[in-house]
């Protein structure tokens, strides 16, 4: 920032005292945290050891583990490692709890050539009752975040909650946002043709996942949004374009009705190049239904590469979510200044 | 490389640091008695990764967002440490990632699970510009910048500006606490620092220069909640505060060419640009859902925001001639006094009447009322003005309605119907040059079939037919500012039906199935075809949008080929195409068929090739083509073909040292070929140059290659 910019700021801001704070909180945060890490080392020394009867993730898991470890076809110690491994948290089912007591799997009866499936079987070969699956998970991931997940499109799709995640692993696929969207992926392969294109959110890089826009387990907004409309979840990250403005482009209700927020062959996310983008809307009242073409020159008659090379029709209507200038003149009102 | 500040920050650091001492003591209190294999199955485990890369070449596109924009040596730093007390349930967590770029990434949590939690997360993200920048201006990077030329076109500049890039720094602070099992508060602070600048301009018919953005900007949001989560209650309210600050709210232009310069008439110059203004806002809401029966519950959310935008005004320059009648700024007002207030309500229930039968509806009821101050700012002496001076505020209220069924039919087929319905007001002003209708109105219905055929096989064909409709169109009129009214009858070519609210029926077909022939097998086939036809159009020249489609096909397959090999692969194409047309005479009519086809094929392979070295190898080549077939009065005016190709290949070879150490190498081959002519132009037509002689490049033909080693190591 030079110091013409600087002193922009200064006057903008005459509570710029909010950023100190703001900057003074979060060292503080930091130091604070790393100060309890650090002590929190002898808490742990000094900690008392858990009492496991008859099991070793849990009280009585043994009639599972005795035969579910590492080197069976379904392996589950690998939970110890997650949070519904962590014993201390009096709220966690065990096995049991998830899976139901089982006896006839426990204890094969005899005459069966298979043994009989755990009372609530997982996975991908017993996704025959997918509502029954869920019901297990939602007896406890009902409220906050949980709160609209019946009338959540993945709910009435039948998708079942391990059809995402994984439970007996130490690392979930889907709640890691480097890998997130392979597992998203599996159902929606546009997004993943998409994704890819030249022009992308930052999501192949790892940087965003589908959970930044989207909330997976329902939400009052459309198409899952986190916030409560595609416009409000966009602001999240680009709140420059909020607005309200002197001029507004009207569009802006939904900035999908120009962009593809999963990717697009054309820069800026655009569905469309410009001019032909423009053109869906705009009547050709004057220069806006010109003609796309190479002819020389940059101004904005048709077959111009004004208004089709570099950035088209923005190369003059630059401020094109909206101009907050109160300029009296006439081209104030056409997002150029 | 151009970074704006050091790779890791001061609280990084210190983090790191603090993160280091914390963990480094082998102090912590041995475990249980079980068995060592046991326990390295079930206790949380740590890792750190340390290493070099190196980048061969400059890939712009490749280096968009890896932070591998340019050629050199990084390092690799990524860490994961893990803690438990198995006794109290109290994690601590410590992670960090790519280090050693301007992409790090770092968090600490401290939970005790179950009571509470906080945490504090730092994320840098940089976009670097696929582009290169040619340009004589000058003070890029501040709200002040300079043409050294004042006359109109110059030859092409020869001077590269330094890389167009972006960089976000988001700081995260959170937590939660629960009063007892059913009660918890959370808070969520987030404080994001975007820095840098982007391509930005201005013109008039005439001349189009080139002009750079500073992007100094904060934005901060705040969300409390308290969440209550009963056995048959669930409710969860608070607040959520979002602001956003640009440092600067206006872009100073010196010099340039003189028709933006000194404009005549208008007399007011380009010489300033508005920037975006700082903004605010304020949502109270309150989400619930209660359990009626053992199988119907009823959900809502209620909500209430108050936005403003009060940003003081640009410095309107002054005219080179005598002002304009009313002053610079005619409104009086210093700022907009900008305020919207948006309401949301929705409405759910679900419910299972029988085993067989589920039930779903929902209403919601978006009320985004604008309550901007409404005032003059433009004098109008134009007896056919396309604007009347004053600003005009948008309210919109939506209101979608959605039911469906879906029932259990015998032999494992379940079918879904469902009818969405979706209308949306519009406020509306009596000047325009943009078709507009108050109202549209979308109606949708949708059927679908499911079966699983069998546990190996799966399939479901959906098809959905909507209907958008709506209010009369406005008719678009010039005002007279002698009369002070509109002029009668259309003044405007009145033809177009805008995209977003055009007359529309679309017809959608889905068809997905899910196959595991043998088990270690499974192959996926998706297919999606849709139909948009928008009707005829307003007048007999059918202009704007015509007819669009698109269809999609996926095809996916994993082979497990034995426990130590994997092979999976996938393939998609993808075609849309839009006709559209323009023109305000049949003479002048012109149309265009928009045509994107993209083939993608992605194969991956992961194996072991002894009990101490796995490999894994991935290939993705991507073709994205683009048309622009113009006809009719355009057809002696054809627009090239786009072609973008993409060919990475990537390889990973990892040697186990011991059960929790390893080195790992990444090699990656990544090429980017093009004819965009979008800066470059295509044959004859040269390059896209400014008026002041600013130009754009990208290169076209893209190579990498990438290196990287690293020691793995993981502990308890």
């Amino acid at each position: 920032m030079n110091a013409n910019s600087r002193q922009a700021a200064q006057a903008k801001f005459p509570v710029s005292g909010i950023q100190i704070i703001t900057k003074v909180i979060i060292y503080a945060v930091w130091i604070i945290a790393a100060a309890l890490l650090a002590t929190s080392q002898l808490s742990h020394a000094t900690e008392n050891k858990a009492q496991i009867k008859n099991g070793i993730i849990f009280n009585d898991d043994a009639k599972c583990t005795k035969c579910h470890d590492e080197n069976e076809s379904n392996p589950v110690l690998s939970i110890g490692k997650t949070r519904h491994g962590t014993r201390a948290d009096g709220r966690l089912p065990s096995c049991v709890g998830c899976h139901g007591e089982s006896d006839t799997h426990v204890n094969k009866p005899e005459g069966k050539k298979e043994r009989p499936k755990p009372t609530f079987p997982f996975g991908k070969q017993t996704l025959n009752d997918i509502s029954g699956h869920n019901e297990v998970c939602a007896s406890c991931h009902k409220g906050g975040k949980f709160i609209h997940w019946q009338s959540s499109a993945h709910s009435a799709r039948d998708v079942a909650c391990t059809s995402c995640h994984q439970l007996h692993t130490a690392h979930d696929k889907v709640k890691d946002k480097r890998t997130q969207p392979e597992v998203c992926f599996t159902c929606h392969k546009e997004q993943r043709s998409l994704v890819n294109k030249q022009s992308h959110h930052p999501i192949v890089e790892g940087k965003v996942a589908c959970s930044d826009c989207h909330a997976s387990h329902g939400s009052a907004g459309p198409k899952l949004m986190q916030r409560d409309s595609i416009a409000d979840t966009c602001f999240t990250c680009h709140m420059e374009k909020r607005g309200p403005f002197v001029r507004k482009h009207e569009p802006a209700e939904d900035c999908t009705i120009c962009h593809n927020p999963h990717g697009s062959s054309v820069d800026n996310l655009l569905k469309t190049r410009p001019p032909y983008l423009c053109q869906q809307c705009h009547e050709p009242q004057s220069h806006q239904g010109g003609i796309p073409g190479f002819n020389s020159g940059t101004g904005t008659g048709t077959r111009t590469k004004g208004i089709t090379m570099g950035r088209a029709c923005l190369n003059c209507h630059t401020n094109i979510h909206g101009s907050n200038n109160p300029a009296n003149v006439g081209n104030e009102r056409t997002f150029r200044r | 490389m151009n970074h704006y500040h050091a790779i890791l920050p001061l609280p990084l650091k210190a983090s790191v640091a603090a993160i280091l001492i914390a963990f480094s003591s082998g102090a912590l209190a041995a475990d249980d008695d079980l068995d060592p294999e046991v326990l390295r199955l079930i206790k949380p485990e740590s890792s750190v990764s340390l290493g070099l890369g190196s980048v061969s070449g400059d890939s712009q596109r490749y280096g968009m967002y890896n932070g591998q924009h340019d050629s050199g040596v990084f390092g690799i730093g990524e860490f994961s440490f893990v803690r438990r007390d198995d006794s109290t349930g109290t994690w601590l967590r410590a992670a960090g990632r790519n280090l050693g770029i301007p992409q790090a990434e770092l968090r600490v949590e401290h939970e005790r699970q179950g009571r509470w939690q906080y945490f504090v997360e730092y994320d840098q993200s940089t976009r670097y510009s696929p582009y290169t920048f040619y340009s004589k201006l000058q003070g890029v990077g501040t709200n002040s910048l300079t043409y050294p030329n004042t006359t109109g076109a110059q030859a092409a500049s020869n001077v590269k500006l330094v890389d167009m890039n972006l960089e976000r720094q988001n700081v995260r602070l959170g937590g939660n606490y629960l009063f007892s099992p059913e009660l918890e508060f959370r808070v969520n602070f987030q404080n994001t620092e975007k820095k840098g600048q982007r391509p930005f301009g201005r013109g008039t018919p005439s001349v189009q220069e080139f002009l750079v953005e500073p992007i100094d900007w904060v934005t901060r949001q705040l969300d409390l909640v308290l969440n209550y989560t009963g056995n048959k209650l669930q409710l969860s309210g608070g607040y959520y505060g979002s602001l956003f600050q640009n440092a600067n709210n206006q872009l100073n232009i010196n010099g340039g060419d003189a028709a933006l310069r000194s404009a005549a008439s208008p007399n007011i110059p380009f010489s300033v640009m508005s920037l975006p203004p700082d903004n605010i806002a304020h949502q109270f809401h309150l989400t619930g859902a209660y359990q009626f029966a053992d199988k119907t519950r009823g959900t809502f959310k209620v909500a209430r925001t108050l936005a403003s935008q009060r940003d003081a005004f640009v410095a309107i320059p002054s005219p080179t001639g005598a002002p304009p009648t009313g002053g610079l700024n005619m409104s009086g007002r210093g700022e907009l006094g900008g305020r919207v207030d948006t309401t949301l309500v929705n409405l759910g229930l679900t419910s299972r009447p029988t085993s067989k039968l589920s039930l779903l509806a929902n209403v919601r009821y978006e009320d985004r009322k604008d309550n901007t101050a409404v005032t003059r700012y433009i004098n109008i002496t134009s007896t056919t003005s396309s604007t009347d001076g004053y600003n005009e505020p948008r309210s919109l209220s939506t209101l979608n309605g959605k039911f469906e069924a879906s029932y259990q039919l015998p032999a494992g087929y379940r079918v879904t119907g469902g009818v969405d319905y979706e209308e949306k007001e519009r406020s509306v002003n009596g000047v325009r040059v943009v078709g507009y209708r108050g109202r549209t109105e979308e109606i949708s219905e949708r059927i679908e079939l499911k079966k699983s055929l069998s546990e190996d096989l799966n399939g479901s064909i959906a098809y959905i037919h909507s209907d958008r409709s709506g209010s009369a169109y406005g008719m678009l009129q010039t005002w007279n500012a002698t009369t002070g009214n509109f002029n009668p009858g259309a003044s405007y070519s009145n033809g177009m039906q805008p995209i977003y609210m055009a007359d529309r029926i679309r017809n959608k077909l889905r068809l997905f199935t899910d196959w595991t022939p043998l088990e270690p097998l499974n192959l996926q086939l998706a297919f999606e075809s849709a139909e948009d036809n928008y009707g005829a159009g307003r007048n007999y020249l059918d202009i704007g949008v015509r007819r669009g489609n698109a269809q999609l096909l996926s095809l996916d397959a994993s082979w497990t080929i034995s426990e130590k090999w994997r092979l999976n692969g996938w393939l998609s194409r993808s075609v849309t195409r839009m006709d559209q047309a323009d023109g305000n005479s049949v003479a002048t009519l012109w149309t265009a068929s928009l045509i994107n086809r993209t083939d993608t094929v992605g194969v991956g392979l992961r194996g072991r090739l002894t009990g101490t070295i796995d490999i894994g190898a991935d290939a993705m080549l991507g073709r994205d083509s683009s048309e622009y077939k113009q006809a009719a009065a355009a057809a002696n005016s054809q627009i090239p073909d786009i072609r973008y190709d993409q060919t990475t290949l990537k390889f990973f070879g990892r040697y186990a040292l011991d059960k929790d150490s390893n080195v790992r190498l990444d090699l990656v081959f990544d090429h980017r070929k093009t004819n965009d002519w979008t800066w470059n132009g295509a044959g004859s037509s040269g390059a896209y140059v400014y008026t002041d002689g600013s130009w754009i490049y990208q290169d076209p033909n893209q190579k990498i290659h990438f290196i990287g080693l690293t020691y793995n190591f993981a502990f308890r």
